[in-house]
């Protein structure tokens, strides 16, 4: 209810916005530029997944040292932490790095992105990247365009740095009119009042800016031409510090709940750190000019000073926050929990079932039906028919001319949320309950561990079946068409057949149902390879629909198949030990069921 | 061990594998009989179906049913057989 209230009323605000301020306007793109960059950077990243990148990163961030160092020297490099901050948090989203690495890399990047006020103070450069942001698109956008999966990963990470870039330039176009205003003459203020008027001064700049850099290349200029003191200056650059922190707070917005506890971190870090500069403010002056002096800067080169403050305490907070480093990640892992009620859950597995063998296994055979019937669901809607309709006397056969209306389905999503906690949660449990049990229960147990792989690998093929399907099953071509709708068919009544089994008690009969079922299926396939075959012959098809058709049929006796394993698995790992054999010597073999499904089409 | 205990001992080893046998039989004519009704059930659907299409669906789940009951039957067979020739076997000993 909110969230169809809540969207159309922010439409609405943007709108007003949009029409009433061209500085909103250019904010609200920046920031949609910005979360589309990091969008893209997480793709690309997801490309290096298992493979070189996350062996490097691995290996450059397995001991605290390796990731502040890497958090030092990619920041000293790239002249920006909010940058080194957003892309940790993508590396955590796209779970390359883990929460303590990601912290230890943007601990160091606080202290790396100090160099860049040595640079102003020392050489008066100004590295500008958004003016990079366009030639890194066209690189990127060329690069999207290979066949290579790697290159298009670079290709992402590249349009992701561009529109980052772009989204930064946009926000400081949209906040020009108002960093215009900044004058920092005129807050010129001394003692306790100055020390936190300027701190906030600073921060709200950064904000503003979105950049650190640029509010200490402000600081340093105002400095070196006097306009403000070096007292004012030192608390500036403590606002500038914490004020850094908005682009991690932007940047975690889309990202995971990994990536918004970094960003927690970071936030802590810097105001934790701000606060202890502004309370040890004196002790921290002696140490610069006791520092300064051993460094050969003059006493009164304050910009130089200034610099050395901003490493002296960023290093402070480094030294004081790393003893509580793992505090800090159980704290922030158990105050930002995944908010996991859209997530399906285990319901009949309990530690206590373990030590009694048969209870066990009817608890995790009971699992494993919840687990089919949510998998019934995916699959259904992942070859657009509705559960209702399998499930009724709805005759199915009516669908195979008609447009295919198509259903919309996140097949990832789905199974993050129905299926993969408690996919993990019965195999765990088999492998506790094995380990416990005799061996009489190891059939049973590994049967029923085959029996969940297969509702997964089911799930799987249907996902590759569903990119043509969605196509095909709309296609103006009336042959193409019709056969991918008879795809849906077979697997609408493969689900239809096995739901009646559910109401057959007796273990036996319902296996030997299976044989009807699979006789079935394998007279549709037939059938549906004549057709292919007498299609590809006419050419009523193009060559591409009938290798499409052919790999797509391979998918569908694929899910069928999966789901048939799957039954006859549970199905057997609930049979008395001494009831398989009845089933074994009623059962039909492989050439029976041939047969069976030849002399069936023979007759139609 | 003496010869009396060696046949008590084969003895019950024998009943346990008659009773083994006896309930094998009990759940094979259970689950025949259940195919039997669910033949005889698709049997009706079928004389009360025009539907071309339905009704060959119905033939090719009696013709698996029909294969299932067969192969039942002759293992059935088989098993009283077998106990048909021990008895025998025994009466001949005694």
């Amino acid at each position: 209810m909110l969230g169809r209230i809540l969207l159309p009323s922010v439409f609405l605000v943007l709108a007003y916005g949009f029409w009433v301020s061209n500085s909103f306007k250019d904010i609200s793109a920046g920031v949609a530029l910005f979360l589309f960059g990091m969008l893209c950077m997480e793709q690309g990243f997801k490309a290096y997944s298992g493979g070189s990148l996350q062996r490097l990163l691995a290996a450059s961030t397995d001991r605290l040292w390796k990731s502040l160092t890497l958090g030092i020297v990619t920041t000293t490099l790239m002249q920006s932490s909010s940058l080194v901050s957003v892309i940790t948090i993508s590396f955590l989203s796209a779970e390359l790095i883990g929460l303590r690495q990601g912290i230890g890399i943007i601990f160091g990047a606080n202290l790396g992105t100090t160099t860049g006020a040595w640079i102003v103070a020392g050489f008066g450069l100004k590295v500008k990247l958004a003016a990079y942001a366009l030639p890194i698109l066209v690189f990127g956008v060329l690069l999207l365009m290979q066949a290579s999966k790697k290159l298009k990963g670079v290709g992402w990470i590249l349009v992701g740095i561009g529109f980052l870039f772009l989204g930064i330039h946009y926000m400081k176009e949209g906040f020009s009119d108002f960093s215009g205003q900044i004058d920092l003459t005129r807050y010129a203020m001394t003692g306790i009042a100055g020390l936190l008027v300027f701190t906030l001064v600073g921060m709200v700049a950064t904000v503003i800016m979105q950049s650190s850099h640029a509010t200490l290349t402000l600081i340093i200029t105002a400095l070196a031409a006097s306009q403000i003191s070096y007292e004012n200056a030192l608390a500036l650059t403590i606002g500038a510090n914490v004020g850094t922190t908005v682009t991690a707070v932007l940047a975690s917005i889309g990202a995971n709940i990994n990536g918004k506890r970094l960003a927690a971190a970071e936030v802590i870090f810097k105001v934790a750190t701000g606060l202890v500069a502004l309370f040890s403010l004196p002790l921290l002056l002696i140490a610069v000019d006791t520092l300064g002096a051993w460094l050969g800067i003059a006493p009164d080169n304050h910009t130089l000073k200034v610099a050395l403050f901003h490493t002296l305490f960023n290093l402070l907070g480094i030294v004081l926050m790393l003893p509580l480093l793992t505090a800090l990640v159980n704290r922030l892992e158990r105050l930002l929990k995944e908010d996991r009620s859209m997530y399906d859950k285990p319901r009949y597995l309990s530690d206590a079932s373990l030590s009694l063998p048969q209870v066990a296994l009817h608890a995790v055979a009971k699992e494993t039906r919840h687990l089919f019937s949510n998998a019934f669901t995916i699959i259904a809607h992942g070859v657009c028919l509705r559960r209702a309709s399998i499930v009724s006397d709805q005759d199915l056969q009516a669908l195979i001319d008609q447009r295919g209306v198509p259903m919309e389905l996140d097949i990832d999503q789905q199974y993050e949320r129905m299926i993969k906690d408690i996919y993990s949660a019965n195999i765990e449990f088999l492998s506790r309950a094995q380990a416990e049990a005799g061996p009489e229960y190891s059939d049973a147990y590994s049967a029923i561990r085959r029996s969940n792989m297969d509702v997964v690998s089911a799930i799987k093929a249907v996902k590759h079946l569903r990119k043509n399907l969605l196509h095909y099953m709309r296609s103006d071509n009336l042959h193409i068409r019709r056969e991918y709708n008879r795809f849906r068919v077979r697997i609408g009544e493969a689900l239809r057949s096995l739901a009646a089994l559910r109401d057959t008690e007796d273990s036996v009969v319902a296996l030997l149902s299976l044989d009807r079922i699979r006789v079935e299926m394998l007279g549709g396939e037939n059938e549906a390879a004549r057709v292919a075959d007498k299609l590809i012959r006419q050419g009523t098809i193009t060559s591409q629909m009938a290798t499409s058709l052919l790999n797509d049929g391979a998918y569908v006796r694929e899910v069928i198949q999966h789901l048939l394993d799957m039954h006859e698995e549970l199905r057997r790992a609930e049979l008395p030990f001494d009831e398989n054999s009845v089933h074994d010597e009623l059962a039909l073999r492989a050439d029976e069921i041939a047969n069976i499904a030849r002399h069936a089409g023979e007759v139609r | 061990m003496t010869s009396a205990k060696l046949f008590d001992k084969l003895r019950s080893l024998m009943e346990k594998a008659e009773h083994a046998d006896n309930k094998h039989i009990k759940k094979l004519r259970k689950v025949l009989h259940k195919l039997k009704d669910r033949q005889k059930e698709l049997e009706q659907n079928l004389a009360a179906t025009t539907d071309v299409e339905k009704q060959a669906r119905i033939r090719q789940e009696i013709d698996v049913i029909r294969l299932q009951r067969s192969k039942g039957a002759e293992v059935y067979q088989a098993i009283k057989a077998d106990r048909r020739a021990r008895k025998a076997a025994k009466a001949a000993r005694n």
